[in-house]
């Protein structure tokens, strides 16, 4: 082959979906990575709970805020919902930008409420085991958060530009960010239940 | 280099997104998390508040320091433009001449050099240490740097060696080779795959910044409690095996899109080469083990810096969580490894033999079995598969050439061979409570690890490079390197299980004065194996700088779809999409004559003498 012999875009066509298929199957690989990362703080939390060294895996008055703790939990799962419905309605043609604009604000106000309940939390990382999985496990589930945010805020943006396009436009990666804000909202879930109720 | 990148003036040149400004935005970021860290840190959190030092302000110093130099080599643009709703793209900078090689470029190619010159420099490095190590055993007592810095010496050497090196044929060979090998224009995701060599190459700078901030005592391991009571150097390791992490599950993502999403139309699994397999299998296990380790790594940096206690018994942690968590990585590290380099052998044994692979399927579905059985054995180091007779079946009644290549394979299944029997008696308890932290297990892994990495890794190296480069390799240069090496390796590594049976603990820089002939026998050894690299180097300068004779398009006569395009590779592979109509082993009579496909042929057929 020649690089001179074609113009660029000639070399570099390929199939439409070809993205589509990478991003379905990168998206559930990343699943199985966050999936992971995380298990590494579910193993932690049960493995020093049933250790309970010096009996300081959870002193006395080592309790989250439960409001916060709920807040936070139905912003992100709110948020996720309203985002597959997002997900859902643009393949169906029918409006779907409000929607997703509606859960980037809901998940970027569960970081907010987040950062609040760190202001207001009661006890120091240094009082135990609990105490450190609690902030480790919450602290990097936001930047996950965060990064899933970026990419459902990539959606929006792309979609209001097409707004006024003749033909309905899908997002390229719109069902990615949608399964994977999903599973980080019921990652969520299962830390509330853990961290929260447990 | 295009026109108008070549017509501007160097200092032009020089300004924009490119490793230039990727360094000096990299400093400014290290200085700026070092700043706010000085910032916000509490005096409680201050080891030596006299030193104005605070592990806050390291770890947000190495934190910030990526961050900035991927922002000057140019990652930031596409996240940005994306973030204000433009459209995806997956080319960047891929036919912009040497400039290419020093910031974002999204051919797979390119990517693929780059990883071999990158850990070229940090091997170096690595046996660097190797060599410093095997200075100061030439003596029973400390006498070059002291116990400290031994032990900072001996974790820099593998700690460098089990993080670079685990992308060692990941990152140049499949990044290069597995698009070609199925056929298709680009990796999955292109931008991540740049991405993964300059994150790695960010994590070898931060982990060499150690000797400024007092090394570290742990050995490559990073054990707790160790871990949380060493010095500031420490934290250069947490970063160092962070990034090394985040780069190896980006690669092992891409990797298992390219390979499942992006395959040519007849490139069934059936057909699939075994060094995607190997490929895939080692991503499997890449994708699914290094979150673990960053994880880990960061419960670390929580307890040094926001004083958690994931590690410490006091404070209702336990050092056995790090062990457990560190281990669920580091076993099936062993097989991100080992995998590919099974697949190498298993090319080039195909292609040297000129027979069909043995059992085709008992390997694939060993390499998988390998790779899934390594996840459940992470806590005792177990013998879970050594070698594989299958491969070596393949040997039988063939037409062997004993080029250097096979000659690198056939030392790489006698290294093996050694390390996984040695590896028997570290599985049974008995024996593994006289010799684990000895000698015998350095002598163990070292052949498992440097007996199946870095001999497959040079047999790519002399099977490859003629195809990325153009150029061909001196032979006699070669084979001088080739037993220079296997014979120094086995005088190095075989007395080390004698040392260790004798007694001799790793990591310390003392040991019995009747054990000191042995040591200056391996120490001697090791020199000469330091030499046989240099070898190396000089049949690179020779052959690449001074000779540069051109090499065949297809000096192997492989049936591999690699082989048949032209050398060097074109920007975007190939004109169409392949359609493959065949195995990729299917060797046999009549031989295959070597074919050159010229320049502006299109739609290559992958095995245009079958049939």
């Amino acid at each position: 082959m020649n690089e001179t012999a074609h113009t660029p875009d000639e070399a570099l066509a390929e199939p439409p979906e070809v993205q589509e298929r990478n991003l379905w199957l990168g998206v559930r690989v990343m699943a199985g990575v966050t999936i992971m990362f995380f298990l590494a703080f579910v193993f932690a939390y049960f493995y020093l709970r049933s250790l309970n060294n010096f009996d300081r895996w959870r002193p006395p008055s080592v309790d989250p805020p439960q409001a916060y703790g709920a807040a936070i939990v139905i912003l992100f799962v709110v948020s996720a919902a309203l985002f597959a419905y997002a997900d859902r309605a643009a393949r169906k043609a029918a409006a779907w930008l409000p929607a997703a604009g509606a859960a980037l604000a809901l998940g970027l106000a569960g970081c907010v409420v987040q950062a609040f309940e760190y202001a207001h939390l009661g006890f120091a990382p240094t009082r135990g085991g609990y105490a450190s999985v609690f902030l480790g496990w919450t602290l990097l589930f936001v930047l996950f958060v965060i990064f899933a945010m970026y990419w459902v805020e990539i959606t929006f943006a792309t979609g209001l530009r097409h707004r006024h396009d003749a033909e309905a436009y899908v997002p390229l990666g719109l069902d990615a960010a949608a399964f994977y804000w999903t599973l980080l909202a019921v990652i969520g879930v299962i830390a509330w239940g853990i961290l929260y109720l447990l | 280099m295009n026109t108008a990148a070549a017509e501007r003036p160097l200092w032009r040149r020089l300004l924009g997104f490119n490793l230039l400004a990727g360094i000096v935005l990299g400093v400014a970021g290290f200085y700026f998390g070092w700043w706010l860290g000085h910032q916000i840190h509490a005096k409680s959190l201050a080891y030596f508040a006299d030193t104005n030092q605070n592990d806050v302000a390291l770890l947000l110093g190495y934190l910030f320091f990526p961050i900035g130099f991927v922002i000057g080599l140019g990652f930031a643009k596409y996240p940005l433009s994306r973030a204000l709703g433009r459209e995806p793209s997956h080319h960047e900078n891929e036919e912009g001449g040497l400039g290419r090689y020093f910031g974002v470029c999204t051919d797979h190619k390119v990517v693929g050099m780059q990883y071999m010159v990158g850990i070229g420099v940090f091997f170096f490095i690595g046996g660097l240490n190797a060599m410093l190590i095997r200075a100061e055993l030439l003596r029973p007592s400390p006498q070059l740097f002291g116990a400290g810095n031994y032990l900072t010496i001996v974790g820099l050497h593998g700690a460098m060696m089990m993080g670079v090196m685990s992308s060692a044929i990941l990152g140049p060979f499949a990044n290069y080779f597995v698009p070609l090998m199925i056929g298709a224009k680009r990796m999955a995701f292109p931008r991540i795959e740049a991405l993964t060599f300059w994150l790695l190459m960010a994590a070898g700078v931060i982990f060499v910044s150690t000797i400024f901030f007092g090394g570290f005592p742990t050995g490559w391991t990073g054990y707790a409690p160790l871990n949380d009571q060493a010095n500031f150097g420490f934290d250069s390791y947490i970063f160092f095996f962070a990034l090394v992490g985040l780069s190896m599950t980006l690669l092992g993502l891409n990797l298992i899109a390219t390979i499942v999403t992006m395959r040519a139309p007849g490139m069934t699994w059936g057909r699939l080469p075994m060094f995607c397999w190997g490929v895939l299998s080692t991503s499997g296990l890449m994708v699914l083990a290094a979150p673990v380790l960053i994880a880990a790594l960061l419960m670390v940096a929580f307890d040094r810096s926001l004083q958690t206690s994931f590690f410490l018994t006091s404070g209702g942690g336990s050092p056995y969580l790090f062990e457990n968590l560190f281990w669920f990585f580091g076993h099936p590290e062993v097989y991100v490894v080992l995998l590919p380099a099974m697949g190498i052998t298993a090319e080039i044994i195909t292609v040297h033999g000129r027979k069909k692979l043995f059992g085709y399927k008992t390997v694939l579905y060993t390499t998988i079995a390998t790779g899934i059985i390594s996840f459940f054995v992470w806590a005792h180091h177990q013998f879970v598969a050594g070698i594989d007779p299958r491969i070596m079946a393949t040997l039988w009644r063939a037409k062997i050439r004993y080029t250097v290549p096979m000659l690198f394979c056939l030392a790489w299944f006698f290294n093996f061979f050694i390390g996984g029997v040695s590896g028997f008696f570290l599985s049974d308890t008995p024996s593994d409570v006289s010799t684990h932290g000895s000698f015998f297990v350095m002598a163990h892994f070292h052949y498992t690890i440097m007996g199946g990495l870095i001999f497959a890794f040079f047999a790519a190296i002399y099977y490859w490079v003629p195809k990325m480069t153009g150029l061909r390799f001196n032979e006699r240069l070669a084979k001088i390197h080739f037993w220079t090496m296997f014979i120094a390796f086995n005088s190095t590594f075989g007395p080390l299980f004698a040392l260790g049976l004798m007694g001799m603990p790793r990591r310390v820089a003392t040991y019995a004065s009747n054990l000191q002939p042995l040591n200056i026998w391996v120490s001697v050894s090791a020199f000469v194996l330091g030499a046989s690299m240099l070898v190396f180097l000089a049949n690179v300068l020779y052959s690449m700088v001074i000779a540069r004779e051109p090499a065949e398009a297809n000096p192997w006569r492989s049936k591999s779809l690699e082989w048949q395009l032209p050398t060097p590779v074109p920007v975007h592979n190939f004109d169409r999409i392949p359609v493959f109509d065949a195995d990729p082993y299917d060797y046999g009579i009549p031989p295959v004559a070597p074919r050159h496909v010229p320049a502006g042929a299109s739609g290559v057929a992958p095995y245009p003498d079958r049939k």
